[in-house]
């Protein structure tokens, strides 16, 4: 019965990784002492100032239950506040819930609100908000979200600032969904009020978040205004409100070039979209400070395990050992990325203390060996044959970053062992569609996730094909390791079944964690109090101010 | 993108069959007295023998990839430098030559054949010139970029589906120049005349009309290569082009205008190419034009 | 005349009834489910098929373009599956960025072709004409994203002239004007040089011809013969063009507006395309259609005019 229960064992570690995560890129003397870190502000906040942010496409809603759109996270964190936040290091701190406490039978959570909380149009935020705000989301129709908290039986308000949620099954994973930006608190009476109109235009929107949205121009600029009277920043952040900044203007720039031409010309005086190619460039460059972060992605390509030949899994062992992932860091990324060893990246719980026991090492000689063993032998062409058939394996690829330059290099590591690679580039849209019916041999994409349940349970359960598992991969031991632990609360016992879990997906083969991208951000040398959240990059922006 | 062409369909109509022999040296001595067309022509030929020879003249495999060797600047090994995999640009334009050249002509293709045969109808027999126009006027509704992004996306992103865009893109164009030729020709005295001496629909539109629209054609024809280039470089722009690796022009651009704030080479000059191409095909067309249509010389 | 135009006028339904058909086509053949876009790439199976519900895209195909035509018909457009936002509303909003855009391409390329394209035939074989010819072949051969970077890297980022991106609010605002400056020139490259072409040619056509010979014969100034008799009649066929070519203005200066990240159509529509928004597509489709068929009308009247040749029956 303790609010803080879970995930405290790992924080220990985890502060000591995120410390060194967030910090500045380069190692140029002048990027350290300011940019990233904790404690990086030059002298006194100051009040006023607009800061303009550059990003590559625009919020797609204002609602935030009807999007997971990273572009429409940014937005809502801004301007919705939720009943639980996760940290800087991922855990779990309270916010609009003071407090709560957990039934032992892990069914029934009651939490505690914090009083004198207000949304922009002045009305109290209360227990009747928070009850609805969770019923609607449960309930609405093509949310692409409400999954996340479907294990929710009922949601009561005792009184005014108590809720009760009531689940049907323990569900470990409640608190960390409600942190998420699309459990946004709403207002009940005005959001019933506009409907089907909620979030479209700036009139339609009311939150209790340190700013206001004033004037929102599609695919051109969204202003925030300061919400002058917000005091109840949480704790995870120094300046509990009003925020520094008059305003932030997040203007649309989907041109790589432009962006960036845009912030070294002081027009914009942040984004978080740096190009990798860009880096080397803007090192040096007196008018932009690179800050990079880390969130935590995977960029992974997955294997078709009930096509031939990818049943086979030697063929799957090789094309693992074919891939020299330090020449994708390199190479494809620029340097901004680490090896990854496994589906997990390092950080999070459940993230393996020793990956590099169960990932696979890059070896092209060892990868011929199992491609002979497997019957595959080299033909005069340079491409492997069995029974007079090539080894052709079609990749299949939409978007994601530096792809131009990774693509090709992977076509080439596996020609270098005998492997044809067709590509086979869709439009996303298509990919997704693609997937699901299953037409890929091999596929490649990146996932971001805030759990390693949010990449585990997500790919590699059984229930979860056609897709996401995408992959046809079923094992019972892995699925049974999975429920156990969604519904655990002993963070030990859960991050060792994750743990298992992984070590099992390796040595079935199936899916080759190629890359952890770092992000990279783009500051003006005037934009201070800058402290990146792995979830949502700027977060509240209750401690950025601009110094003169 | 096709709006390149010039409607003057109406004035070209009244130039004589162009039959004679004589006739035929004086447009080429024409052509060969313009400066420009003739360079134009001279780089036109020049491109088509680099597409034909592309893999004896490239000085490198274009795919070969040497990652630490990229964005090189112009050397003696590599003439223009290195791309982003560091792969020879020199030897990547020298055979992208054939499948942007390839492309545009069989984009052209499509909306020539399309085109002319839907206008001739149309032109010529006015029971189905209602419905056949508002076909086109239907297609011509559609804004031509969005048109073709919409084709590509319902298609897939690759190389000939962008050729089978662009080349619809353009189909209306070439129906309405050949319809209005054929609708100021069919009144005429001497197709009055054939068909009263008992010629057929089928004789009179091979025989009479099409011989006549086509040097208004071929100027067009020209003029749409250079056109459609650059429409399948814009959609490749959009990144709805040829998937990587090929060396296609609009597709090298499309990837290298991400480093053009760091590295200006690898975008300029599969742009230039691009630019002296259509260059090239304009200079020819504008030629021929004039060629085939003294009257402006006359003034 | 005018009963040709009330006919024309009539003739208009089927075209839009056809490009509606058209739309909904190319879209629901297009791979690429809405509810996928919309659940994300991750979301499990029921939430994808509670949104697809949700779009009523689990009707057959001519179950739901009937109920769009029918609330279309009822000017209801329907609204964005991603956004939820009314697609009236969506046009509404880049409607007049579109028309800015279009409009001062326009006007800069007509301030720019007509008098080079007047002097250099008046001036015929001069440097003028030919520097102009040179231009204009120029124009027509770059392809308008590099007429874009370039110019928003020499003014924009290294000389700082003007801004690098975005829309600047109205024109007569100073901000607003500065910032439509150079995705209207980049607009313009194209029509300006189509423009000028078309102008020269057309005025080397009149001064041929024989009334301008008489005119000349009797004695008129040389400036009263250009500018009052053979402009007036050169100028028909640019008018024509001229409206073909704001007509593709309308349609969308898609390359432009991505370059300088202005939000109009055309942005509006690619990104709906790729995005398998349909009610988005379909409603900037319908809108550019109802230009387009307006601008093919004029175009079709004025040919009437300049040629009399051509007979409507």
């Amino acid at each position: 019965m303790n609010a803080m229960r879970r995930k405290a064992p790992a924080l220990a570690a985890l502060l000591t990784a995120l410390a060194l995560i967030v910090s500045a890129c380069g190692g140029s003397p002048k990027d350290g002492a300011t940019a990233g870190g904790t404690g990086g502000q030059q002298g006194q906040p100051v009040k006023g100032g607009t800061l303009t942010v550059a990003r590559i496409e625009d919020t797609e809603t204002l609602d935030p239950q009807r999007t997971t759109a990273v572009s429409s996270n940014h937005i809502n964190a801004m301007v919705y506040d939720t009943l639980v936040v996760q940290d800087y290091d991922m855990s779990l701190k309270p916010h609009l819930a003071e407090k709560w406490e957990i039934s032992d039978d892990q069914k029934t959570y009651t939490f505690h609100l914090k009083q004198g909380v207000k949304f922009w149009s002045g009305k109290d935020f209360k227990a009747a908000d928070a009850k609805y705000t969770l019923e609607r989301w449960l309930g609405l129709k093509g949310s692409p979200s409400s999954y996340l908290i479907k294990p929710i039986d009922k949601v009561e308000a005792k009184d005014d600032y108590t809720v009760v949620v009531t689940l049907k099954e323990p569900y470990g994973l409640l608190l960390t969904n409600l942190a998420s930006p699309y459990a946004s608190m709403l207002n009940s009476e005005f959001t019933k009020q506009h409907d089907a109109d909620y979030g479209t235009k700036p009139e339609t929107v009311d939150g209790t978040g340190p700013f206001k949205i004033t004037q929102w121009s599609r695919n051109d600029s969204l202003t925030l205004e300061r919400n002058d009277a917000y005091t109840w920043g949480p704790g995870i952040v120094q300046n509990k409100g009003p925020a520094y900044v008059d305003k932030i203007i997040w203007k649309v720039i989907p041109e790589g070039a432009t962006r960036m031409a845009e912030l070294e010309t002081g027009n914009a005086q942040f984004t978080a979209d740096v190009p990798a190619v860009d880096v080397a460039r803007l090192k040096s460059s007196q008018s932009v400070k690179l800050v990079e972060y880390s969130d935590f992605n995977t960029v992974f390509i997955g294997m078709r395990t009930n096509k031939a030949p990818l049943d086979d899994i030697k063929v799957r062992q090789a094309i693992q050992q074919a891939i020299n992932k330090q020449e994708v860091v390199d190479g494809g990324f620029y340097g901004l990325a680490t090896e990854a060893k496994s589906p997990v990246a390092p950080g999070l719980p459940g993230a393996p203390a020793d990956a590099a026991q169960t990932s696979y090492k890059y070896d092209p000689a060892k990868a011929g060996q199992l491609l002979d063993e497997a019957g595959w032998k080299m033909g005069a062409n340079g491409i492997r044959e069995k029974d007079g058939k090539p080894l052709k394996l079609e990749l299949w690829y939409s978007k994601g970053a530096n792809i131009e330059v990774v693509i090709p290099m992977l076509q080439a590591q596996l020609k270098k062992v005998g492997i044809q690679i067709d590509l086979k580039q869709l439009e996303w849209a298509a990919y997704l569609e693609a997937l699901r019916a299953g037409k890929h041999e091999l596929m490649y994409m990146s996932i971001r996730y805030t759990t390693a349940d949010g990449v585990l349970y997500f790919y590699f359960h059984s229930g979860q094909r056609p897709a996401p598992n995408r992959f046809e991969y079923v094992n019972k031991s892995v699925d049974d390791l999975l429920d156990k632990a969604r519904a655990s609360s002993d963070d030990k016992a859960q991050a060792k079944a994750w743990e298992d879990v992984q070590a099992q997906v390796m040595k079935d083969a199936f899916w080759i964690p190629i890359v952890h991208e770092k992000r990279v951000t783009g500051v003006a040398p005037t934009l201070q109090g800058l402290k990146l959240h792995p979830a949502n990059v700027l977060y509240k922006g209750l401690d950025l101010w601009l110094s003169k | 993108m096709n709006a390149s062409v010039k409607p003057q369909q109406a004035d070209q109509a009244a130039t004589p069959v162009l039959k004679e022999r004589s006739h035929a040296q004086a447009v080429l001595h024409r052509l060969l007295r313009n400066k420009a067309a003739v360079a134009g022509g001279v780089v036109v030929i020049l491109l088509v023998l680099v597409a034909l020879l592309a893999p004896h003249l490239a000085p490198a495999d274009p795919l070969l990839q040497d990652v630490p060797g990229r964005f090189k600047p112009p050397s003696a090994a590599h003439w223009l430098g290195t791309d982003e995999l560091g792969r020879d640009i020199l030897s990547r334009i020298i055979v992208g030559s054939r499948i942007s050249l390839l492309s545009s002509i069989i984009a052209v293709s499509i909306s020539l054949t399309v085109g002319v045969v839907v206008g001739l109808v149309a032109g010529f027999y006015a029971k189905l010139d209602n419905f056949l126009m508002r076909l086109i006027d239907i297609m011509m509704a559609f804004p031509g970029i969005l048109l073709a992004i919409a084709i590509v996306s319902a298609l897939g992103p690759g190389q000939f589906n962008v050729m089978i865009a662009v080349g619809i893109q353009v189909v209306p164009t070439y129906a309405r120049i050949t319809r209005s030729q054929v609708l100021s020709l069919r009144s005429l005295d001497y197709i009055l005349a054939a068909r009263s001496q008992g010629a057929g629909d089928t004789r009179i539109i091979f025989k009479h009309i099409l011989p006549n629209c086509l040097a208004t054609i071929i100027v067009y024809t020209t003029l749409n290569l250079a056109s459609a280039i650059l429409s399948a470089s814009t959609l490749s722009f959009l990144g709805l082009g040829a998937p990587p690796p090929s060396p296609e022009w609009g597709g090298m651009v499309s990837t290298a205008r991400q480093f053009f704030l760091n590295y200006p080479n690898v975008a300029v000059w599969p742009t230039l190419a691009i630019f002296v191409t259509v260059l090239a095909f304009n200079f020819l067309g504008d030629g021929l034009r004039d060629a085939l249509d003294p009257r402006l010389k006359d003034v | 005349m005018s009963r040709y135009v009330l006919r024309r006028l009539l003739l208009t339904l089927p075209v839009f009834f056809g490009v509606s058909v058209l739309v909904f086509l190319i879209l629901h053949l297009s791979p690429g489910d809405p509810a996928l876009m919309i659940a994300g790439a991750d979301a499990p199976p029921e939430t994808i098929r509670a949104v697809r519900e949700e779009l009523g895209l689990d009707r057959p195909v001519y179950e739901q373009y009937a109920s769009y035509v029918g609330r279309v018909l009822h000017g209801d457009l329907g609204r964005s599956v991603r956004s939820k936002e009314p697609v009236s509303q969506l046009v509404a909003a880049t409607f007049p960025k579109t028309a800015t855009l279009a409009v001062a391409a326009l006007v800069i390329a007509v301030l720019v072709a007509l008098p080079t394209g007047i002097i250099a035939a008046v001036r015929r074989n001069s440097w003028i004409d030919n520097g102009t010819r040179l231009a204009a072949f120029l124009g027509v051969s770059m392809p308008v994203f590099a007429v874009g970077l370039l110019l928003m890297w020499v003014l924009s980022y290294k000389l700082r002239l003007l801004p690098l991106s975005g829309y600047g609010g109205p024109v007569w605002t100073i901000k607003g004007f500065k910032a439509v400056i150079l995705p209207a020139v980049t607009s313009a490259s194209f029509s300006i040089a189509v423009l000028a072409r078309l102008t020269r040619s057309s005025m080397l056509d009149v001064i041929g011809q024989d009334f301008i010979r008489t005119a000349r014969a009797k004695g008129l100034a040389e400036r009263v013969v250009v500018y009052k008799h053979a402009l007036r009649n050169a100028l028909l066929p640019v008018i024509t063009v001229l409206g073909v070519q704001f007509g593709g203005l309308m349609g969308g200066a898609v390359v432009t507006e991505t370059i300088f990240a202005w939000p109009g159509m055309g942005r509006l529509a690619l990104n709906a395309i790729l995005s398998r928004d349909f009610p988005v597509v379909q409603g900037v489709v319908l809108l550019v259609a109802v230009m387009f068929v307006g601008v093919n009308l004029l175009v079709d009247l004025v040919y009437g005019f300049v040629d009399p040749r051509i007979q409507y029956d």
